[in-house]
């Protein structure tokens, strides 16, 4: 196992997909649908990584973020913005909510994983 | 004594002068008259004078009777008009004298009277003898003395006159003119304390002069005045009820215009959103197809699986650059200013591109030209036209090579894509840079592409204030080329 990672994604076809990569990279994968359900769930059990899809029906993934980055049990937990939003500023104010790190969709499969680890390595270290 | 500035005192200064002339002639032509008068009057009694006294005269003369001779012109000289006698025998001996008596003729005759009177002695015959003169001087004082009562008479009534005159016409004038001028003047003064266009009180004059005409034009010009004074008001209200009319409409017409913008950026988020979900799944199956993460494929399906990923980059590629130049038409896109290696940039992007180059069965290279690349900009733009113009230069060439070179002076720096392919007509050199060409639709089937990227590759460097253009010979090849700050789009 190499490590835990919450995803917080609303489209089931990209929960699928993610996961699946991860879980054949040996990732434990924990899912959620919402904001909520994500904010609920990391302040449960802080994971390895969170991986947050920025535009979600009611909470947005900026909103997310901030409180995520709220919880101090959560401070040191790398947040990587998934997002096919790809606008104008959007990566600086995904930083700006406190992710660390953002990724475009589509996702390319071939380097994915390799994005992932980059932001998890830089955790253990 | 009010100011000297006034009509009355004008007129009274122009008039005075030919008063005083008149009163001069005048004067002259009095004392002439006089004079005439005068004397006649001075001849006729000095003609009386000798009548009288020749007779006994002649007969003191005739007796030598020196002592009456004596008193007889004595009792002559006493006479107002004379000024001197002599009483001469004709054998030239003066018997008697007084006062003065010119000798000579050069006197003038009208300033100075002089009489001669033969003196005879009458015989028992009647025979005229002649034994003496007698002469009578009249001079001019005399004629002086009577003309001066005259002359000052004269002079003193005509002062009078010039004075009373004077002031007659003065206190008049000051009355009719300076004080109907003085009020027409307060008046108009009065105006100007009220807005113009006010009705304002008439200058009142009762008379049908010149200065009743001057009052009449002055309150029908103020009239005029008001009138237009009041339409120009209306005018400007008008033209201020228009100009809030406008500015409504204009403020309106920009409020459309930024919704219409809000709403094109809510539309470009989403249309890139939405496309990109699906392309999500598509992409990444079709990623973890080919990987085998889910079992073994033959080659025939990895084959067709590589078609699929193949058509979706191709679909992503086409999203992205539809996005691309909607954002840039938008004015949208906006453009990172910050360091980075030029060098680096370059490398990763050829490194990238290898794989098509081989499997196009072709050499790309990189030549990079020693020294510091250190450029201000959008990094991530940058690669976009280096790798557009590359990914082209490889497309278009069956055969032989492309490089990727760089050079600088230090202040911009050059790339240019050389590539050995089918080159371009001069005729096509124009219309590569327009949005959704390619040089005829025959090549858009055998070289896929959107048409789209020449066209973002111009608007991006013109953003960062650089140049593209390029150079081609038909058969032989290509090279496109662009220029940048390095200290970034000036400001």
């Amino acid at each position: 196992m190499k490590g835990r990672v919450l995803y917080i994604e609303d489209n089931e076809q990209n929960r699928y997909l993610v996961s699946f990569i991860l879980k054949a990279a040996s990732y434990h994968v924990i899912q959620a649908t919402s904001g909520e359900e994500g904010i609920a769930l990391a302040s449960e059990q802080p994971p390895d990584l969170i991986l947050l899809d920025i535009q979600l029906p009611g909470m947005d993934g900026y909103e997310i973020a901030r409180r995520l980055r709220g919880n101090p049990r959560l401070q040191g937990v790398p947040i990587v913005a998934v997002t096919s939003y790809a606008m104008v500023g959007d990566r600086e104010k995904a930083l700006a909510a406190g992710c660390d790190g953002y990724l475009e969709k589509p996702i390319n499969p071939d380097t994915f994983l390799a994005q992932v680890e980059a932001h998890t390595r830089r955790e253990e270290g | 004594m009010p100011s000297t500035h006034t009509l009355a005192h004008r007129l009274i200064r122009t008039m005075f002068p030919w008063f005083l002339l008149v009163a001069i002639g005048l004067t002259a032509a009095q004392v002439t008259v006089q004079y005439f008068y005068v004397n006649t009057d001075i001849n006729a009694s000095l003609d009386a004078l000798c009548n009288t006294v020749k007779q006994p005269v002649a007969s003191a003369v005739w007796e030598m009777d020196r002592p009456t001779l004596t008193g007889l012109a004595a009792g002559i000289r006493q006479n107002s008009i004379v000024t001197g006698v002599r009483i001469v025998t004709d054998q030239g001996e003066v018997l008697a004298a007084g006062g003065q008596v010119a000798d000579g003729h050069g006197m003038a005759p009208w300033v100075y009277k002089q009489k001669d009177t033969p003196l005879y002695f009458k015989s028992q015959h009647d025979d005229q003898e002649l034994i003496g003169t007698m002469r009578i001087d009249s001079g001019p004082a005399v004629v002086w003395q009577r003309l001066r009562a005259t002359l000052v008479m004269a002079l003193l009534s005509s002062m009078v006159l010039a004075g009373g005159l004077w002031l007659i016409f003065f206190f008049t004038l000051r009355a009719q003119l300076s004080r109907t001028v003085s009020g027409v003047a307060a008046t108009i003064a009065g105006w100007h304390s009220l807005p113009l266009d006010l009705p304002v009180t008439r200058i009142d004059y009762p008379y049908q002069d010149e200065l009743g005409d001057l009052v009449e034009a002055l309150n029908e010009n103020r009239a005029w005045l008001s009138a237009s004074m009041r339409d120009l008001n209306e005018l400007n209200r008008d033209l201020e009820t228009l100009i809030t009319e406008r500015t409504a409409d204009l403020q309106q017409a920009k409020e459309r215009a930024e919704a219409a913008d809000r709403i094109k950026s809510a539309f470009l988020a989403t249309m890139s959103h939405e496309l990109r979900t699906p392309l999500n799944s598509i992409i990444g199956f079709t990623g973890i197809l080919i990987q085998g993460l889910v079992g073994p494929l033959n080659d025939e399906q990895k084959k067709r699986l590589g078609i699929v990923r193949e058509s979706s980059n191709h679909l992503l590629a086409l999203i992205n650059d539809v996005l691309d130049i909607s954002k840039i038409e938008a004015g949208q896109l906006e453009l990172s200013a910050r360091p980075f290696d030029l060098r680096e940039a370059l490398e990763k992007t050829v490194q990238g591109l290898l794989p098509l180059a081989r499997q196009r069965g072709i050499d790309l290279g990189l030549r990079v030209a020693d020294g510091a690349w250190g450029l201000t900009g959008d990094r991530r733009r940058v690669e976009q036209i280096i790798m557009n113009l590359t990914s082209n230069a490889i497309k278009f060439t069956d055969h032989g090579s492309v490089w990727v070179s760089c050079a600088g002076d230090g202040a911009e720096v050059e790339v240019r894509v050389r590539d050995t392919g089918i080159g371009i007509g001069a005729e096509d050199l124009g219309l590569l840079f327009r949005p959704f060409r390619q040089v005829d639709s025959g090549t858009t089937r055998k070289y896929e592409g959107t048409g789209l990227g020449l066209s973002i590759c111009k608007r991006l460097v013109e953003l960062m204030g650089g140049r593209i253009w390029v150079e081609s010979v038909p058969g032989e090849g290509s090279t496109f080329a662009f220029v940048l700050p390095m200290a970034g789009r000036k400001p």
